[in-house]
């Protein structure tokens, strides 16, 4: 028995990196697997990382980038070509801007923004709502509540586009770092089984990232920036209210971009929403900072057409809603 | 006269053997490039535990290592060629799964163990067919495998700190998310 545990120690060292990788490389369809193999030891991680994700960028991310990533302090291109954000992430359960207005003001008191017109400027974001239901899970009473809200959408059971990756949904618990306090969570919400597209996944749709699609994102003021954004739609949830694109993308040089020069200069205010595609703890709100094309307004129930949050990376993580320009 | 033609016919048929001989030793197996092969004789090849066998040299000519070694050795293949990294059992099985034509419900009869030696030696060899379909199938085994049960098939240790581990699972935590693990 030791001679046979001896025996097969013996034969995983004699395995050549070259071996290694050619097994590896057979699980290119799915990047997945890489992400998986690489949490086994530091040998499978270097591999994976020097190796694997090079190749696999080297053809989903535009060259440009990536002569851009060499000089930068790394960043983690691969993620962003095949990771969604997952609603967290693009912003839609933080959201003290203006969703749920409509409600706290009475309806025909808000005015939503449709025209796309240049010249019309996005109005500054109005006051969070007096209750902090957003950041708070739904009371018990909340289920029978006849007042919808996106909270109750996310932690209630969604419909979303099956994916490449469709997989029966988790029951998860919230984490303490979305300002959720998993202990408050009523009877009936703890039942319900959380939507799987609430956190990072395999995106579906295109796996390339563009710069035409950055730039259809920003206002006019910025369009010398480079942003890179996968291709539309995205990764599409469709949950109950409507339909979500979830986008991710990367601005080269970010530190030398208007966008972060007028995120510093303005003092724009941190969220406390983290980047899912590095360690920043914290993201910026580029719709509030007036970083994106006017005339991405608001539906009628108040919730914006658009969202965009930066990490100091350059890391971008949103949401698509259905646009009429689009159509 | 005579003496002249003999001698023209003499040299006429040495010229005549000469080009059969050359046209032999250029023939080009498809495939590959296989120069001074000759078809006829098989080439011996000795392994580890000392044990001769003789291939044919259509096998041989799919281990790129050994052509190579023919070929810088000026095509002698009267000496066995040692093989000093592929016991006789591993050669045999080599030999086995070319006849059966890289059958790959053949190798998922096998241990791992045993397709973790053929892949050793079909490395060492440097033939890729057969390092392609072996590699395959280890990664269609792995591919839905937890972490904890690739480890263990590889028998390897985690040498991440518990600090470096969650961070690399945190960065890949997408790619867990619904995975359902058929270990």
């Amino acid at each position: 028995m030791d001679s046979e545990i001896e025996k097969k120690k013996n034969l995983f060292s004699e395995l050549t990196d070259d071996i290694v990788l050619n097994i590896f490389y057979k699980l290119e369809d799915d990047p997945r697997h890489w992400a998986r193999l690489a949490c086994v030891c530091t040998k499978f991680s270097s591999l994976v990382r020097d190796f694997c994700w090079k190749t696999k960028c080297s053809l989903t991310i535009p060259q440009d980038l990536l002569s851009a990533a060499a000089s930068d302090p790394p960043l983690s291109l691969h993620k962003l070509s095949f990771c969604c954000p997952g609603l967290r992430h693009a912003g839609l359960l933080f959201d003290t801007s203006d969703f749920g207005l409509e409600r706290d003001l009475g309806p025909g008191n808000f005015n939503v923004i449709t025209d796309d017109s240049p010249s019309n400027t996005t109005p500054p974001p109005p006051p969070p709502p007096p209750q902090q239901q957003q950041q708070q899970p739904p009371q018990s009473d909340d289920c029978s509540s006849s007042c919808w809200s996106l909270y109750d959408d996310l932690y209630y059971d969604t419909l979303y586009v099956p994916t490449e990756s469709e997989s029966p949904r988790l029951t998860e618990s919230v984490s303490v770092r979305a300002g959720v306090d998993v202990a408050s969570i009523s009877a009936c919400s703890k039942k319900r089984k959380l939507s799987r597209a609430w956190s990072s996944h395999l995106a579906s749709g295109s796996w390339t990232l563009s710069r035409e699609q950055g730039s259809k994102l920003l206002a006019r003021k910025f369009r010398y920036d480079c942003l890179y954004v996968c291709e539309w739609p995205g990764c599409v949830h469709k949950e109950e209210k409507r339909k979500y694109c979830l986008f991710r993308g990367v601005f080269k040089n970010f530190r030398r971009t208007m966008v972060w020069r007028t995120i510093q200069d303005g003092k724009k205010r941190k969220m406390d929403l983290p980047c899912a595609f590095c360690a920043c703890e914290f993201t910026w709100d580029l719709h509030s900072s007036f970083c994106l094309r006017p005339g991405f307004g608001f539906h009628d129930d108040g919730e914006p057409m658009v969202r965009a949050y930066v990490c100091e990376n350059g890391h971008v993580s949103g949401a698509w809603t259905d646009l009429p320009i689009y159509t | 006269m005579g003496e002249k033609g003999e001698s023209s016919k003499s040299a006429m048929l040495k010229h005549a053997e000469e080009e059969e001989l050359n046209t032999k030793r250029l023939k080009t197996v498809e495939g590959e490039e296989s120069n001074m092969v000759e078809e006829t004789e098989n080439i011996k090849l000795k392994t580890s535990d000392e044990i001769i066998f003789e291939v044919e040299p259509s096998i041989v000519k799919e281990m790129v290592t050994i052509q190579t070694f023919i070929e810088d050795n000026n095509n002698e293949t009267s000496i066995p060629i040692p093989l000093p990294n592929v016991t006789s059992n591993t050669l045999r099985r080599i030999l086995e799964f070319k006849a059966r034509g890289f059958d790959e419900e053949f190798v998922k009869t096998l241990g791992m163990d045993e397709v973790f030696e053929l892949i050793l030696a079909a490395n060492y060899l440097n033939m890729k067919t057969l390092l392609d379909i072996l590699t395959k199938i280890i990664a269609d085994f792995i591919k839905n495998k937890s972490v904890e049960f690739v480890r263990k098939f590889f028998n390897i240790v985690n040498d991440f700190t518990p600090e470096e581990e969650a961070k690399i699972r945190e960065e890949n935590a997408w790619a867990f998310e619904g995975f359902e693990c058929d270990d």
